[in-house]
């Protein structure tokens, strides 16, 4: 694990789109992948642009593997079916949905087996009805995603999606917790073994332990900062890894500055979830206009919902969360901090719903 | 069409021509933030920057600041790109949403601060421009402190400085005084230099605390 390999592969930061969809020779080896694409950066940023703004949603087809399986904490979603299905729903809900790279952080781990860690906002009109939301209401939508895939020959094989799902209800005018408890009435009907994965993914939080940080990687200082949180409780000494100054953007439009507020975000999460575990899943790192480094490390935690806090009164509930986190940093230290995860999909573990 | 060009023109209400507003840009205003060429457009176009004819500029190679009246802009540069878009004193946000309020204490020690900045995070600073940003923040601060105020920090996020004037723009955290100490962040502008010293903050947060989804 190189981060800062194949210096021709630029991050997407600063450039304009038609610059990234300029066609041309292969700047780096990409074995099995189609001939347009020429780097891994232009291979996410030139489909998710072909599938989702030009519409062609059949490439899902040649872009994921058929048992590819994508992990989201409402639950995962299995083979390149649902992908082409899912993508053409959300498209007629909001048919101007623009996909906007804001970086992708990439990995090559083993050869030719590329990650991505693909921070996305959309603009959109919420043009046409939907399933829970209800009626179209013309609002204007757009909320922060972020992708990690792993990615084999032209094809994601697997996917981890984090999204912003609280401010894309409130932006519609709906409410995450209706929204979290008619999905968690929905849960309970039916096979209740179609929530095992959750079960799963909280004992591999438990029992696991964090991936392995080559030493020398960027992704070093923040891991740590994570642990030392979450898992020491040690804020103050957790947030020395940030700036003073620290530009923070948490979901739920969670939008602040310095240390303080930092910990803030954390300890929302900490006072509510006790007897947690917290787990790093995968990191990458890639170099930044400016001499500035961009890291993504992905997240989970496990713990028992038994604090009051933003979710609301505790529910004695062992909850799940996954999230990534996007992180800049310049002079050795963190100077911005987006991090994402589905706190919906958190009210409706609360609410009764994914499983025992 | 140059980043100065296209920021003067934005600021006027104005479409740039040309592509220097990237469609990765994101534009923060009151709080908020949206992205995209099209919803800055809009943005601007219905509130352009007071002052924007006889704005002042101010650049770097990473940075842009455009100080009207009362109202400023500050752009985040990659070569002629802008990357990223702060209005300050003016503006509103397209479709202000809900916020999840954070509880937070800035300071973690007795002894209160009150302007957070780090030279590093700029890089272009030299030791004697890091001194003058600080010194012109704390003017900054001095202009955002007001009675009935119970607390007020400056994260410093970004300085662009040229030979005669210099730009600091800041994230402000305010909290008011009384029973009930209503509060939240905003962002604030201060330059110096060729033109004086202008100071521009936001108006102070009015929202409701909203500490719970």
């Amino acid at each position: 694990m190189i981060w800062d390999q194949d210096p021709a592969v630029l991050s997407p930061v600063g450039q304009p789109i038609e610059t990234l969809l300029e066609e041309g020779p292969r700047r780096q080896r990409l074995e099995g992948f189609e001939p347009v694409y020429r780097d891994f950066v232009d291979y996410i940023i030139r489909c998710t642009h072909r599938i989702w703004e030009e519409k062609n949603i059949g490439l899902c087809r040649n872009h994921y593997s058929a048992d590819c399986v994508l992990h989201m904490l409402a639950g995962p979603a299995v083979g390149a079916g649902i992908v082409t299905q899912n993508t053409i729903g959300t498209l007629g809900a909001y048919p101007d949905r623009m996909v906007i790279g804001e970086d992708v952080i990439w990995s090559e781990d083993e050869p030719q087996t590329f990650y991505s860690s693909h921070r996305i906002t959309s603009r959109s009109t919420h043009m046409g009805d939907e399933a829970l939301v209800g009626a179209a209401t013309l609002r204007a939508a757009g909320v922060t995603t972020i992708a990690d895939c792993k990615v084999v020959g032209n094809r994601i094989v697997e996917e981890w999606l984090v999204r912003d799902n609280a401010r894309a209800l409130w932006q519609v005018g709906a409410y995450p917790h209706a929204f979290a408890a008619v999905a968690a009435e929905a849960d309970r009907e039916g096979d209740p073994q179609r929530h095992d994965w959750r079960r799963s993914w909280i004992d591999r939080t438990r029992t696991e332990g964090d991936i392995a940080v080559p030493e020398g990687h960027p992704a070093i200082l923040p891991a740590a900062m994570l642990r030392t949180a979450f898992a020491d409780d040690l804020y103050g000494e957790a947030a020395k890894a940030l700036s003073p100054a620290v530009d923070i953007r948490w979901p739920s439009n969670r939008r602040g500055a310095g240390r303080g507020y930092w910990i803030g975000c954390v300890m929302q999460l900490s006072a509510m979830l006790h007897r947690r575990t917290f787990r790093l899943e995968l990191v990458a790192a890639r170099p930044l206009p400016h001499g500035d480094t961009a890291v993504a490390l992905r997240w989970t935690l496990a713990g028992f919902h038994d604090g009051i806090g933003p979710w609301g009164p505790p529910s004695g509930r062992e909850l799940l969360l996954l999230a990534v986190s996007h992180l800049r940093i310049r002079g050795g230290a963190i100077v911005e901090d987006t991090t994402m995860f589905d706190e919906v999909s958190a009210l409706r573990q609360i609410a009764g719903g994914l499983g025992a | 069409m140059s980043a100065t060009s296209a920021l003067k023109a934005l600021a006027l209400g104005n479409r740039p021509d040309g592509d220097a507003l990237l469609s990765t840009c994101r534009y923060e205003c009151r709080g908020g933030d949206t992205i995209g060429q099209e919803a800055i457009w809009e943005a601007m176009a219905l509130e352009p920057l007071a002052g924007a004819s006889d704005a002042q500029a101010i650049a770097t190679p990473m940075g842009l600041a455009l100080i009207g009246s009362g109202d400023a802009l500050f752009a985040d540069l990659y070569g002629d790109y802008i990357g990223r878009l702060w209005r300050i004193g003016g503006g509103s946000c397209p479709g202000e949403e809900p916020a999840l309020d954070v509880p937070f204490d800035p300071d973690l020690h007795q002894r209160r601060g009150d302007v957070l900045f780090r030279g590093a995070d700029h890089p272009l600073l030299d030791a004697a421009g890091c001194t003058a940003a600080e010194a012109a923040a704390h003017m900054l601060l001095d202009a955002a402190r007001g009675p009935g105020l119970h607390r007020v920090r400056l994260f410093v996020l970004r300085v662009v400085a040229d030979a005669g004037s210099m730009a600091v723009l800041a994230s402000v955290h305010r909290l008011a005084g009384g029973t009930a100490r209503q509060g939240g962040f905003g962002f604030g502008l201060v330059s110096t230099g060729n033109r004086g010293v202008a100071t521009i903050v936001d108006p102070l947060w009015k929202r409701a605390w909203t500490p719970r989804l």
